[in-house]
């Protein structure tokens, strides 16, 4: 089994939950977008991102506005609706509970193995 | 020296290497093929396209070039990722319930079949069409022939007209409703070979093809007849359609004594017409309800789907030759 995938996964999960937090309050051109996502290692590549946003919008949690640019043509800015807002505040919650879970269990994992490699020391 | 091409990618125009333009045009092809049909694709195209003419720009810039090289599309390549990595599972569902119908006609195209035609390939073309084997568009035919008193034969010719044979492999593929692309094209090439040498190898003995035959006559009269019956009755609704459009145009308004002595099958569209509008409203009904989503399988709404656009196409021919018919008879 390649640990790979499973990384891949775990990104991939929250991909969209990243995004739309991001856009939480300030709007992004796709660039600004992709940067900060690939800083976070979520995204590899640019292109996955364009189908994203698009789907996103269409769904109604995102709207775009055209901005001109300093480099030449006018660029979309990605915004969150009222709805992303919404559907933002429960990824929020699901990803709080979540997170809380997983950290305990990595938590105990982790004094488990403290205590195997310091067997005298009181844990 | 090196060949210079001009394109326009996002209301920008660029100079560009001939190999660096075949490199861009393949990528962009085989992106478009990936993405599949999701909603927005053009939208999704568009705003790919745009960010490519961002980043030539700055390389162009950076570089101080005038034309795009065959390094800076691989740079663009590596920057925008492969076409698998544009995949987006979720939007492939989205297209399934509310794209279907659109898809379903652009993905499937009506030719004649030359490799399983009997006569000039209609019937096999049609099955293809439908996702239907041939034999049961050959019965239909001939059952429909003697029903219509001849009607079917002439809507055999003029299909036989108006649709081309399936000549190329990629014609092949529209015809059964297969993606086009370079693997497709070589698995119809691979499979027909295929098929020829299972064919030399195997020489079956007289009683081992007498038992298969047995077998397979016996399977295939069970399903004829469901299908048989099926057609039938949607080739009535069509005619009640007909009839009622027919009305509708005033046609039979003009009572004619030579219309109704020269044609039995005029009877045949009053009186089962009642049921053939509990037909239609079924077939609509399954319609509505494949195309949200609700019900029926996949493969069932498509042959649905297909079957009823076919019946609007015969339909149509029918009212054509019905008016002439009637124009015909009028002195």
């Amino acid at each position: 089994m390649k640990i790979e995938n499973t990384q891949a996964q775990m990104r991939k999960g929250i991909l969209e939950f990243r995004i739309l937090s991001l856009l939480r309050d300030t709007h992004a051109y796709a660039s600004d977008i992709i940067a900060q996502l690939k800083a976070a290692k979520l995204i590899v590549v640019e292109g996955t991102l364009y189908p994203l946003l698009t789907r996103l919008k269409n769904a109604g949690l995102l709207h775009y506005h055209w901005e001109e640019s300093t480099a030449g043509q006018p660029r979309k800015y990605y915004a969150l609706t009222p709805s992303g807002e919404a559907f933002l505040l429960k990824l929020q919650e699901t990803w709080d509970a979540l997170s809380q879970a997983v950290n305990q269990i990595a938590q105990r994992i982790k004094n488990q193995h403290d205590e195997q490699d310091n067997p005298n020391q009181p844990s | 020296m090196n060949k210079t091409i001009q394109i326009n990618l996002a209301e920008i125009i660029f100079y560009i290497d001939e190999d660096a333009f075949e490199k861009l045009k393949a990528y962009l092809a085989s992106l478009k093929d990936s993405l599949g049909n999701p909603v927005g694709k053009e939208e999704i195209i568009a705003d790919i396209e745009a960010r490519m003419a961002e980043l030539f720009q700055a390389e162009l810039k950076r570089r101080g070039k005038k034309s795009i090289s065959s390094d800076a599309v691989d740079g663009i390549t590596d920057t925008l990722g492969q076409p698998e990595d544009y995949v987006d599972e979720e939007a492939v569902q989205v297209e399934n319930t509310r794209h279907r119908v659109r898809t379903i006609l652009e993905l499937r195209k009506l030719y004649r079949d030359p490799d399983r035609k009997v006569i000039a390939g209609v019937a096999s073309g049609l099955a293809a069409y439908l996702g239907v084997h041939p034999l049961w568009m050959r019965i239909s035919f001939i059952a429909l022939s003697f029903l219509t008193l001849g009607s079917a034969l002439a809507i055999y010719g003029l299909l036989w007209i108006s649709f081309p044979y399936a000549k190329t492999s990629s014609e092949k593929l529209e015809m059964r409703g297969e993606p086009v692309n370079f693997n497709t094209i070589k698995k119809t090439f691979t499979s027909t070979g295929d098929r020829a040498e299972t064919q030399a190898n195997q020489t079956p003995t007289f009683f081992e093809r007498l038992a298969t035959g047995i077998g397979r006559f016996l399977l295939f009269t069970f399903k004829a007849i469901g299908y048989f019956i099926l057609f039938l009755l949607l080739w009535v609704a069509a005619m009640a359609i007909g009839t009622l459009v027919l009305l509708a145009f005033g046609v039979f308004g003009v009572t004619n004594p030579h219309i109704l002595s020269w044609d039995l099958s005029f009877l045949l569209h009053h009186i089962p017409f009642a049921i053939a509008s509990l037909i239609v409203l079924l077939l609509i009904g399954g319609l509505i309800l494949s195309i949200a989503g609700v019900a029926i399988g996949k493969k069932t709404a498509d042959f649905l789907i297909r079957l009823s656009l076919l019946s609007l196409f015969i339909l149509v021919i029918f009212a054509v030759v019905r008016l002439w018919h009637i124009w015909y008879w009028i002195p």
